[in-house]
């Protein structure tokens, strides 16, 4: 259970925690294939996550370039649905994706409502893995960024979570303690047991209810945080 | 590139401005010099005569002092299913356009592609200037 007396500060986690990144690049995909008005498309982002999810892993481990990325992760989930379509527009596909995806900043139910709460008891951070300007671009078009006194993200930090490097680095700008600290991320890898492991307390952001193996504090809807904190 | 580079000086010449502030990730980017968009038109535009500074860095006094020393440097990324296409424009303090530049390349790969859009945009420039 979360000892809640000790705890000053909440570090977020961003993609999957806070901004919907699901439906966002669903949202996405959607404009853009009906621009080009590409059919058959329908199980596209079924098959899209865990796709990304292995490509963003191997890029995570520098195994792959971004570009290889961008493009394999659309390759592949147009080869697993049987849509046949050309490099050239995949390759137009992967730009339109970057360009577009600003445009839709879908956070989780509840976000604003809770961190409104929050703020006023604690303090909040952000701890992403993400590129820098990407997730500077996702905090400010979601109106996200005033609520949080310090961002860390794998590019600042020279380190990806669950390394104990990044969270060390964001309790040092935060100016406070891992005792004084909790973590809250959908990640059981990466934000839970890299939190856990530097003696943050932690929330899981569980929202596809999986089985909780390790008896963690969670919450499937953010609100639920003002409950526990 | 002899046009170009007189393209882009006559204007440093007439408008009295010196800087050029470049964005380190333009919209297209998904980090710092991506595709060696910045460091190649950086590289360009010092050839050009003028001192370039990103917007992440800080400027001259001179330039603090006078906004109109200092142009923006903007590139977009225009929609092509079989080109990279981009636009190079160069705002002043007034926020007019005063210099623009359209390139494409058929190159295939991206991180060669861009490179080439910018050499194809700066090649003409001086016929497209506002």
């Amino acid at each position: 259970m979360i000892q809640k007396e000790y705890i000053t500060d909440l570090f977020f986690d961003l993609d999957h925690t806070i901004y919907d990144f699901d439906k966002n690049s669903a949202l996405t995909f959607q404009a853009i294939f009906t621009e080009m008005q590409l059919i058959g498309v329908d199980n596209f982002m079924t098959n899209f996550k865990p796709i990304n999810d292995s490509y963003w892993e191997r890029f995570s481990k520098e195994e792959i370039s971004r570009d290889f990325l961008r493009y394999g992760r659309l390759k592949d989930t147009f080869d697993a649905i049987d849509v046949k379509i050309s490099d050239d527009h995949i390759y137009y596909i992967a730009d339109e994706f970057i360009g577009k995806l600003p445009n839709y900043n879908h956070v989780f139910d509840g976000a604003y409502e809770t961190l409104d709460v929050l703020k006023n008891n604690y303090r909040l951070h952000i701890i992403t893995n993400g590129p820098d300007v990407v997730q500077e671009r996702k905090l400010k078009n979601a109106n996200l960024t005033a609520y949080f006194q310090t961002i860390t993200n794998s590019e600042i930090a020279g380190v990806k979570k669950p390394h104990p490097q990044i969270f060390q680095h964001a309790l040092t700008t935060a100016k406070t303690k891992a005792e004084n600290s909790l973590m809250i991320g959908d990640n059981i890898n990466a934000d839970v047991h890299g939190a856990l492991n530097v003696g943050m307390q932690v929330v899981w952001f569980n929202e596809f209810k999986l089985e909780n193996t390790i008896g963690v504090a969670e919450v499937q809807q953010l609100n639920q945080l003002l409950e526990i904190l | 590139m002899l046009f170009a580079c007189l393209g882009l000086g006559m204007q440093a010449q007439g408008l009295n401005a010196k800087y050029v502030q470049m964005k380190k990730v333009y919209n297209f980017q998904e980090e710092f010099n991506e595709y060696r968009v910045n460091s190649f038109l950086k590289h360009k535009l010092e050839e050009a005569g003028y001192t370039v500074f990103y917007d992440d860095q800080e400027l001259p006094q001179e330039a603090k002092a006078d906004p109109c020393k200092v142009l923006k440097c903007n590139v977009e990324r225009g929609k092509s299913m079989t080109a990279t296409k981009l636009t190079v424009t160069l705002i002043n303090c007034k926020n007019e356009q005063i210099f623009t530049a359209n390139g494409e390349s058929r190159v295939k790969l991206r991180s060669k592609s861009h490179v080439d859009a910018l050499k194809n945009a700066l090649e003409y420039s001086a016929l497209n200037k506002k």
